[in-house]
């Protein structure tokens, strides 16, 4: 779905949302009542210690995992109490992701991992050549199209995920610390990649990390910490952007 | 794409697909191995035994309390009556009608010596055209069988243990039906060799007619065989043909048996049935273990797998879908499998064919040879692999399942 038929409402509200796991008869809360929205085109980074409950609160927007209470809308459409199936319709239709190991499918070269999310959305081959060319071009990666991951720096695979990731025209792309496993100086060039997608593409990206340089490049930053939002900052102040 | 992802999971993970094809071949080629010695076993029976006693055996009732099977006083006396009752019916699945003439007999080495070599035999008089006697007829490595009803068949043992060849004579020494001894000076015109060691070291063959004279039985048998276009008509055909025979009964034989190949071959059969059961549950066995291993590989595989499969179920591919993908992987390596248990099966099989399976002499005692040799069927090579195929999925589907049922959460949280 194009971006800009979403610019006057949230792209995204979670309320209310907690997470409870169970080890035995102790009970972890790894979210214990999350509440904010997301705009269309927002650069939102989550930030926090490790064990504060990112991932979970990534996955359970990304509506890969399910929340305890509390409610998740996507797009207008409360998608916490989506069955399996409808819930990888969701995943397919509006949301990609970035991982933290890139998590790019082995036996692909480039252009088909960028392909996959298409060749599941069924759409036909003509146009699935055009846009993956689009985006190999996008992220710079023209010349690599037929290698496959493991003939890939981290960098490269990372601009290869986020090409998966965006492949779909998904209203929200959700990042789970995505520089993590890259070197400064390649984080960074990740960063600007995102970022400029972020202004010139309009997509609206949701990323964790717990580096303070990336943290930076968002124009909102929410804190969390034992499982609560416990602030947020906005850019303009010239406090966020680098 | 699936399709393809799924081709290039099998070669990536080559050594896991080696292991599933490899089991999947092994369950394959021993279901075609067992399956075709069963098939031969089976034809063997219905070729060998059947031929020598045929569809339907009819016989005087009390040959079967007789002391000595082969004496002359439970002969069908009647035996051309009844046989033309039998003809009367005019029975198009009824192909053949003989009389055959068994009898003790000591055959004698015919020369001036001081101590000739003798040998206690069985003999068997039919016609020289017969129909039966396949494993002897076709067993001949010398002469022909009684040119002209004229002549003995003897076995390349017997002739041995005799010292007689091809073209020399024999004393055939008999008891009349009145007791009175009778001999009788025949040429040696045909030397066989079956693969019943016992088989040939006990009978010898010759005209019907001339072992009647002999014997003074001219017009009696020791039993009619009927021959058959259809092994499973026996049953139907001696009803119609005991509907004849109270007639034919008053012409003489007052007391007749009919049997049925069956009835006949009644403790083969059973062991038939035993050996089948027996090499099934082999067969059985073997797929469980195929299975077992085949489904303790696909889990370790995909669960070493399950944040690439996480991956995908994240981009948006159904659990249903990802369990297609598990199973059309695994169909691949089971595909490959099933090619490569055909081959080792044949060349198995091919071993077997030329050398023969020595199932012990308990085979020769029931009739049968005791090398059994493989019959290749179309449909069981065809039905091996589908078979091996299917077990496959099978074991696969549980590891499938267990893969699609889990969280994408859990999934990609795995350690790749």
């Amino acid at each position: 779905m194009p971006q800009h038929q979403h610019q006057h409402r949230n792209i995204l509200e979670v309320k209310g949302i907690t997470k409870e796991y169970h080890l035995g008869k102790t009970v972890i809360e790894a979210l214990r009542g999350v509440d904010f929205s997301v705009r269309p085109g927002d650069f939102v980074s989550i930030v926090g210690p490790s064990g504060c409950g990112k991932t979970t609160l990534l996955n359970i927007i990304g509506c890969i995992d399910k929340p305890t209470a509390g409610t998740v809308i996507l797009d207008g459409v409360d998608v916490s109490t989506f069955d399996d199936d409808r819930e990888a319709d969701t995943r397919l239709a509006h949301i990609g992701f970035i991982f933290q190991s890139f998590n790019l499918v082995g036996v692909l070269d480039v252009r088909e991992n960028i392909e996959f999310p298409l060749i599941l959305a069924k759409l036909p081959k003509a146009e699935r050549k055009a846009r993956v060319d689009y985006l190999v071009d996008l992220v710079g990666l023209s010349d690599f199209v037929k290698h496959k991951p493991d003939e890939l720096s981290g960098g490269q695979r990372q601009r290869v995920a986020i090409a998966r990731a965006l492949v779909n025209k998904p209203s929200l792309v959700i990042a789970d610390e995505p520089t993590a496993n890259l070197d400064s100086a390649t984080s960074l060039v990740i960063m600007e990649a995102m970022r400029r997608l972020n202004e010139e593409e309009k997509v609206t990206f949701i990323f964790s990390t717990h580096n303070e340089l990336i943290e930076r490049y968002a124009t909102r930053v929410l804190c969390i910490k034992d499982g609560l939002i416990t602030g947020e900052r906005r850019a303009g102040a010239g406090e966020v952007r680098p | 794409m699936i399709v393809s992802l799924a081709l290039r999971g099998a070669v990536k993970h080559w050594k896991r697909s080696l292991v599933t094809a490899g089991a999947v071949a092994i369950s394959c080629a021993v279901m075609l191995a067992i399956g075709s010695l069963l098939n031969g076993v089976n034809t063997s029976f219905l070729d060998s035994v059947i031929p020598n006693s045929g569809h339907i055996r009819i016989d005087g009732s009390g040959s079967k309390k007789a002391v000595n099977p082969l004496g002359l006083s439970s002969l069908v006396v009647d035996a051309d009556g009844v046989m033309e009752r039998i003809r009367g019916l005019q029975d198009p699945r009824i192909t053949a009608v003989e009389k055959l003439l068994s009898f003790g007999a000591i055959l004698v080495e015919d020369r001036a010596s001081a101590d000739p070599h003798n040998l206690a035999m069985r003999g068997i008089g039919v016609a020289p055209d017969t129909r039966f006697a396949d494993n002897v007829r076709f067993g001949l490595v010398e002469g022909s069988f009684l040119p002209g009803g004229e002549g003995i068949a003897i076995s390349q043992a017997a002739a041995r243990l005799i010292g007689v060849r091809l073209g020399g004579s024999i004393l055939v020494l008999v008891q009349d039906r009145s007791s009175q001894p009778w001999y009788e000076s025949l040429k040696v015109t045909g030397i066989f060799r079956t693969e019943s060691k016992d088989f040939d070291e006990t009978t010898f063959y010759m005209a019907e007619p001339k072992a009647a004279l002999m014997l003074d039985a001219s017009g009696s048998a020791r039993e009619i065989r009927l021959l058959l276009s259809k092994s499973g008509d026996a049953g139907a055909v001696a009803k119609a043909v005991a509907a004849v025979l109270p007639a034919a009964a008053t012409a003489g034989s007052a007391d007749l048996r009919i049997q049925t190949w069956q009835e006949i071959n009644a403790s083969i059969v059973g062991l038939l049935v035993f050996v089948n059961v027996m090499l099934g549950v082999i067969v059985v066995l073997f797929a469980v273990v195929a299975g077992t291993i085949i489904a303790n590989t696909t889990l370790m595989s995909v669960m070493e797998r399950l944040r690439e499969f996480g991956t995908m179920r994240a981009l948006g591919l159904r659990a249903r879908e990802l369990e297609k993908l598990i199973l059309l992987e695994e169909a691949f390596n089971s595909l490959v499998g099933a090619l490569f248990g055909m081959i080792l099966g044949s060349i198995v099989v091919a071993l077997l064919m030329r050398n023969g399976l020595d199932l012990g002499g308990m085979m020769e005692n029931l009739g049968l040879s005791r090398y059994n040799r493989p019959k290749v069927d179309v449909l069981w090579y065809a039905g091996c692999a589908v078979t091996s195929v299917i077990v496959c999925l099978i074991a696969t589907g549980g590891a499938a399942r267990a893969v699609g049922s889990r969280s994408v959460a859990e999934s990609l949280a795995t350690a790749a």
